[in-house]
């Protein structure tokens, strides 16, 4: 058995996807000319943007598995496995 | 043999691309703050196997969204003190190509050392100006060693060895004190070479102030500040060190060749002695 609040998932399922997209709005950063010290900065800023990058779209998919789970949780019993599946760590969706 | 100023760089790009990494690191710190609330939500709203598994995804988030944030935000105040470091030589070097102006024959960039039939005001103007080009050449080296040092650090670079870095062919030893008798000249090529009497300082002294808060993604201007000071982000930035005070007096107090201003000698002027009667032999 499991306890779930539908209204308070939903609402941090969207908060989520927002927090995502407003990180993914915010991705948008100019190289500037560093001079002598280009390539490294180069290197670093685009360094820095993929795993920010990564971050935004983690924020996204979990915002949607919960989501989902939300959804499909009211058809099923406490096992829930696929909506499980989803919210473990590392889950692709 | 002459002397440089060009100058590499952008201050502006700078300071523009670190006031946008600024906007990303607050909008993961909120996000960071929302993903710590959902690790650690209550078994009221959420409870089972499956609120055990979005606790530990958004627990793993927390951590990642915690480490680009403060890459984010600790990359725009390196990046604000290294554009506001660029704009400090800009400027020194054009104050000091604009003294050179008025004293020796200044081609495109280039200094050119004066003659042998040179007045004494020439040669103590070419000394001062060399003087001066080789503090901006140490701060923007240094400069470029701060950038890369915290881009090594918090975007996991390589880290550059010091021989590697630019402007590395500068020495290193220690200088003397803003203000003190005896300048270092670093590019007496041997020992026995002839000693220099030592310039005395045509400008103010420049004594070693406190740090100052400099506000993230925005150049140091008044109209940086303003706008520094709407956005409510400060940061503490280290005090330069004290060659940047010559290269800083040197680009504000005299007005550039760009700026508009009075025409007004300039402090770091030296007075020429304008010969009325001319002597004998080639010129």
């Amino acid at each position: 058995m499991f306890t779930i609040n539908p209204r308070a998932l939903l609402r941090a399922s969207r908060e989520l996807i927002r927090h995502g997209l407003d990180v993914d709005d915010r991705l948008q950063v100019p190289l500037p000319d560093t001079g002598r010290s280009g390539c490294a900065t180069q290197e670093g800023l685009e360094r820095v943007l993929a795993e920010t990058t990564a971050v935004a779209d983690d924020l996204r998919h979990l915002g949607d598995a919960l989501d989902g789970f939300v959804t499909t949780s009211p058809g099923v019993d406490g096992g829930v496995r696929g909506a499980l599946d989803r919210l473990l760590p590392g889950a692709t969706p | 043999m002459s002397l440089s100023t060009s100058f590499e760089g952008d201050p502006e790009s700078c300071w523009r691309t670190a006031e946008r990494l600024a906007g990303l690191a607050r909008a993961l710190e909120d996000a960071r703050g929302f993903v710590a609330a959902q690790a650690t939500s209550s078994p009221d709203d959420f409870d089972g196997w499956s609120a055990d598994a979005f606790r530990l995804s958004a627990g793993r988030l927390h951590g990642q969204t915690q480490r680009c944030e403060t890459a984010c935000h600790e990359l725009a105040v390196a990046l604000t003190a290294f554009g506001t470091s660029l704009d400090t030589v800009r400027l020194a070097l054009r104050r000091t190509r604009e003294l050179a102006r008025q004293h020796l024959v200044v081609e495109g960039e280039e200094i050119l050392r004066p003659g042998p039939y040179a007045d004494d005001g020439q040669r103590r103007t070419y000394e001062l100006v060399e003087q001066t080009l080789d503090q901006a050449r140490r701060f923007e080296h240094q400069a470029h060693r701060d950038w890369q040092a915290a881009l090594a650090e918090h975007a996991g670079t390589a880290a550059v060895p010091a021989a590697e870095l630019p402007g590395s062919a500068v020495p290193t030893e220690p200088t003397e004190p803003a203000g003190s008798a005896g300048p270092v000249r670093p590019h007496v090529p041997a020992a026995d070479a002839p000693v220099r009497p030592p310039v005395p300082p045509a400008g103010p002294v420049f004594p070693a102030g406190p740090a100052v808060d400099v506000p993230v993604g925005a150049p140091v201007g008044a109209a940086g500040a303003a706008g520094a000071a709407a956005a409510g982000v400060l940061t503490r930035q280290p005090r330069p060190p004290h060659d940047l005070d010559l290269a800083l007096d040197l680009a504000l107090e005299a007005p550039g060749e760009d700026d508009w201003a009075p025409a007004t000698p300039t402090p770091h002027a030296l007075p020429v002695p304008v010969p009325w009667e001319v002597p004998d032999g080639p010129r």
